[in-house]
């Protein structure tokens, strides 16, 4: 992939992430907070959303403060949630103020390393650099491996340092588990996001090639093409689950696995930010408590195994841009907020977020203590993020060497997709879905295992759907399901549950353990086979099916992702669906959000 | 009135960008090449070292009419070494030694006029020191004989620590060390090599006629991590991120009192590995008709004095800051290596390193 093609996801990925988690609400959020600013000096701010909350206190604060002034003016610090790849695109890009809200005086990304990609590439282009030479850090947490706290004990912990090296080893053992005494655990599996989308699978990605290397800084594309790097990396990755765009669907899985008893089954280990295991062990596991929602901890914690190979920090700069739309003034008042939140009774805030403090006065305590599984006198070493041009092979190697997929997308062709996607006309759903499902489509490995089904009712096909594109290696049969694909028409009724369980049904029937197994399950309406009667309990069936086949000891890792198209379509399902198989839903309410959730979803392969 | 406000900036703006101009071109319009004389009352500007950039900030503040610019010593030095005649947009250069004998020698080398004035007496001193984890310092400690010096981390540094008996965990040995283009990195450069020929009386073809110590340097110079874009110095670095070096130089006005104030004061520990180098703070005219007392006095010798306490340096007849070892005797440094020496220790580092 080459690197304008990876910022592109990279964008897509964000645009996915604010459209549909919390970005809108965010931003709405933020002017209820901050009011308006009036005649100020406007410092917009583009942060990444983990830190969108505590940065909005503290920009409420500092806007009614004495030292918000500028020349006699007063400064009116704004923030709005922007996740670090999808900033960095616009910056690149050209940031269209219409769709993407003001043009950012202060960005701050979640790692340092977006800086210097996005400076890199306005080199590339000939163009003058708008991060600055030296930055602030907000906020900083490294990327470790959580682990059960059992899974971990087996292998040493807390006494043995653990490393990418015994990842490997576990991943790589036919025996998995059981070489270590616990067959009953089953294979060793890893969850990583994907490092396109994500700081978090960009870093573990990082770490894990030095790790290859013994090296910690200084990484070279001759490392990369070595033959014994790229096994270690093929071995490492052959034990992951699926990967995805955010961590937040491994911690929810866990957690939900964890209800169920079946932690130790679903995954053996996740590479996340340490506030995320902060999070988890206290009960919170998407780092987000939903009005009503009451924290519980899980029966069995996960400790963060700070690899010792090394490892990386999200360190949260703060850069103030030199770009040609801040001014003097901008600039001057953002130097105040950078100042302001450094003041030690600000940094202490972090503390309540999990975060440590970027001001190295203000003592890391609770809640990074070992009470959460944590340990604030580790990392003991860090690991340099490598030169961009290394960075961007980095990522070209791993879309060869991630695990092969095989996936069936299902795709829902009832009635309904034919009406318009937005009111007052324009292109239909099913328009704005085959474009986008055509689109995702490149986004598979040449050697991913790819089939076509489309479901509706009263058509006379077996089982109310009908397999337009047998699965085969996508390499040869990519040009065979575009033409499919555009071909498709609305027809009849949405047999959601009965087409749901005869997909998972022959998915597991033909499971390939070295590979990701997964649906793609797009719908717009609720299950419509002609029979309400007996709705609930077909439901209820399919749940049980999932759930049976795909959690515990022996399980069959099919993973069912569901998109949820359109305003009608049942959103309470298909969640359902997602989570009986350990996978994540997809929430395109807004149909012209579908290109950027189906780019989403693929990333998951 | 935000418009006007605009045109002011925007002016204000161009003027000062032709002004650098002038400086990096020497087109300063200056024929006599007499520069500014200052006058007592008149207002002034000062470039400063960006190792100094606190203390300027704080003169700027508390002295009228005082104006500052804080840039890396390298950076001014390169535009006085080429300067035509003379600054005509700064009045003085507060740096540490020997940054103007830098220049002097580069202008003579080139046949050109001096274009400085005599420096003021040393305003301040700071030894550079060694800051590190207190267990890995009693692990290399004990590889390098009981004593910690640049010589030996030279020939450790970037190998693993259990070379030395430290953990695995802890990974390679990183040395931090700014670059030497300010007061502090260039010190410990010269601190580095002082230390391995054991004297720092040394000379640049010293270089080459001792075939060890290329070898050393280079073993020293690539093993110090390079985190980029760079969080502030290699110190702030480390304070922030323990894991990001695991020894630090710097001078000690930068790291006795951050160390002192640090969350992880109790696991640090502050070296003064040998032989002792002290950076001396300086007031340089960019005028050769300008002496550098003259402009102390115009900025207040006590509120210089003041300034420079606080923020770590040593002054005499001032209490020192907080994270100081009042034990340590600067009188006891060693002579800093020529000017002209640490010039080519400086050029060795770049075609070293960059």
């Amino acid at each position: 992939m080459k690197l304008r093609h990876l910022l592109s996801v990279l964008l897509a990925a964000t645009l996915v992430t604010t459209s549909c988690s919390s970005g809108g609400d965010d931003e709405a959020a933020v002017d209820d907070v901050l009011g308006d600013p009036g005649d100020c000096i406007v410092v917009e701010m583009s942060v990444s959303s983990e830190k969108i909350e505590l940065l909005t206190d503290l920009a409420a604060t500092f806007n009614e403060s004495e030292n918000a002034t500028v020349d006699g003016e007063c400064v009116f610090v704004r923030p709005q949630s922007k996740a670090s790849g999808g900033a960095m695109g616009l910056l690149l890009d050209g940031w269209d103020e219409n769709t993407e809200g003001p043009r950012p005086v202060i960005w701050s990304p979640a790692a340092s390393a977006w800086g210097s990609i996005l400076n890199q590439r306005l080199a590339d282009d000939g163009r003058e650099p708008m991060v600055p030479d030296e930055s602030s850090q907000f906020m900083l947490t490294p990327l470790v491996i959580a682990m059960p706290e059992p899974m971990a004990q087996a292998l040493g912990y807390p006494d043995t340092p653990i490393g990418w090296a015994d990842i490997f080893a576990l991943a790589t053992d036919p025996q998995g588990w059981a070489s270590v005494g616990h067959p009953e655990w089953g294979p060793f599996r890893l969850g990583k996001t994907n490092p396109n989308f994500s700081t978090s699978g960009l870093n573990a990605l990082i770490a894990q090639t030095y790790a290859a290397t013994g090296k910690t800084d200084g990484l070279t594309l001759e490392d990369l093409s070595d033959p014994e790097v790229q096994a270690f990396a093929q071995g490492i990755e052959s034990a992951v689950v699926h990967y995805g765009d955010i961590t937040m669907t491994f911690l929810n899985n866990w957690y939900r696995a964890d209800q169920r008893g079946t932690a130790l089954t679903y995954a053996s280990a996740v590479a996340v930010e340490e506030k995320s295991v902060i999070d988890y062990n206290q009960g919170n596991p998407d780092g987000v408590l939903d009005p009503g929602e009451e924290a519980r901890p899980p029966e069995i914690p996960l400790v963060a195994v700070y690899p010792n190979e090394g490892t990386l920090y999200s360190d949260n700069p703060f850069f103030i841009l030199e770009a040609d739309w801040v001014d003097r003034q901008q600039a001057e008042g953002a130097r105040l907020f950078e100042e302001f939140v450094q003041q030690p009774e600000n940094q202490e805030r972090v503390l309540e977020f999990g975060f440590r403090p970027g001001n190295p006065e203000v003592t890391i305590g609770t809640p990074v203590d070992e009470s959460n599984g944590v340990d604030p006198n580790q990392p003991q070493t860090l690991l340099q993020v490598p030169e961009p041009p290394v960075l961007v092979q980095l990522l070209e190697n791993w879309d060869e060497q991630r695990k092969e997929a095989r996936v069936m997308i299902v795709l829902d062709v009832s009635g309904s997709m034919g009406e318009d996607a937005q009111p007052g006309g324009g292109e239909t759903k099913l328009e704005l879905a085959k474009q986008a499902a055509i689109d995702a489509l490149d986004e598979f490995k040449d050697d991913d295992i790819v089939g076509l089904r489309v479901f509706t009712d009263q058509m006379g096909w077996e089982g109310n759907f009908l397999d337009l594109v047998e699965p085969g290696r996508i390499g040869d049969v990519r040009e065979q399901l575009k033409n499919e694909i555009r071909g498709l028409q609305p027809l009849n009724g949405t047999p959601l549950y009965e087409v749901s369980g005869e997909s998972f049904n022959q998915m597991v029937e033909d499971y390939d353990p070295a590979r990701i197994n997964a649906i793609i399950l797009l719908s717009d309406g609720v299950n419509d086979d002609g029979d309400r009667s007996d709705d609930p309990q077909q439901y209820q069936d399919l749940l049980a099916l999932l759930e049976d086949t795909t959690q515990g000891e022996n399980s069959v890792p099919v993973r069912v992702f569901p998109i949820a198209y359109g305003a009608d379509a049942d959103l309470a399902a298909l969640r359902g669906i997602a989570e009986a198989s350990n996978a994540a839903l997809y929430d395109a309410s807004d149909p012209l959000t579908i290109n950027k959730v189906f780019t989403a979803v693929v990333s998951n392969f | 009135m935000k418009r006007l406000l605009a045109l002011v900036v925007a002016v204000g703006l161009v003027l000062g960008a032709i002004a650098i101009r002038g400086w990096a071109s020497g087109d300063s319009g200056d024929e006599a090449g007499t520069g500014n004389e200052a006058t007592p009352d008149g207002a002034i500007t000062i470039v400063c070292d960006a190792d100094l950039e606190a203390v300027c900030h704080e003169l700027e503040l508390s002295v009228d009419d005082v104006t500052v610019r804080v840039e890396e010593a390298a950076v001014t030095a390169e535009a006085l070494s080429q300067a035509n005649t003379g600054a005509a947009d700064v009045d003085g250069w507060l740096v540490s030694q020997p940054w103007p004998g830098m220049v002097a020698e580069r202008r003579d080398a080139a046949g050109q006029v001096p274009v400085l004035g005599s420096p003021s007496a040393a305003l301040a001193v700071s030894p550079g020191v060694m800051v590190m984890d207190r267990e890995r310092q009693r692990v290399l400690a004990a590889n390098c004989g009981g004593e910690i010096t640049w010589e030996c981390v030279g020939e450790v540094a970037g190998d693993p620590w259990p070379v030395v008996g430290g953990e695995e965990a802890w990974g390679e040995i990183k040395p931090g060390e700014q670059p030497p283009d300010t007061s502090a990195g260039l010190l410990i450069l010269g601190q580095a090599a002082s230390s391995f020929f054991g004297t720092s009386d040394f000379a640049s073809n010293d270089f080459s006629a001792d075939p060890a110590f290329r070898p050393w340097f280079e073993k020293l110079a690539r093993s110090v991590p390079d985190y980029t874009p760079p969080a502030g110095t290699p110190l702030q670095q480390f304070l922030v991120i323990p894991a990001s070096y695991d020894v630090v130089g710097a001078l000690e006005a930068q790291a006795g009192p951050a160390v002192a104030s640090s969350r992880d004061r109790d696991r640090l520990t502050i070296a003064y590995p040998s032989p002792m180098l002290s950076a001396e703070v300086v007031l340089v005219p960019t005028s050769p008709a300008v002496s550098g007392e003259s402009l102390v006095e115009r900025l207040g010798e006590e509120r210089l004095g003041e300034v420079l306490a606080g923020q770590g340096w040593r002054v005499q007849g001032i209490s020192l800051a907080e994270g100081l070892d009042p034990d340590i005797d600067v009188g006891d440094s060693a002579p800093l290596p020529g000017a002209g020496v640490l010039d080519a220790l400086r050029s060795l580092w770049i075609e070293v390193v960059r």
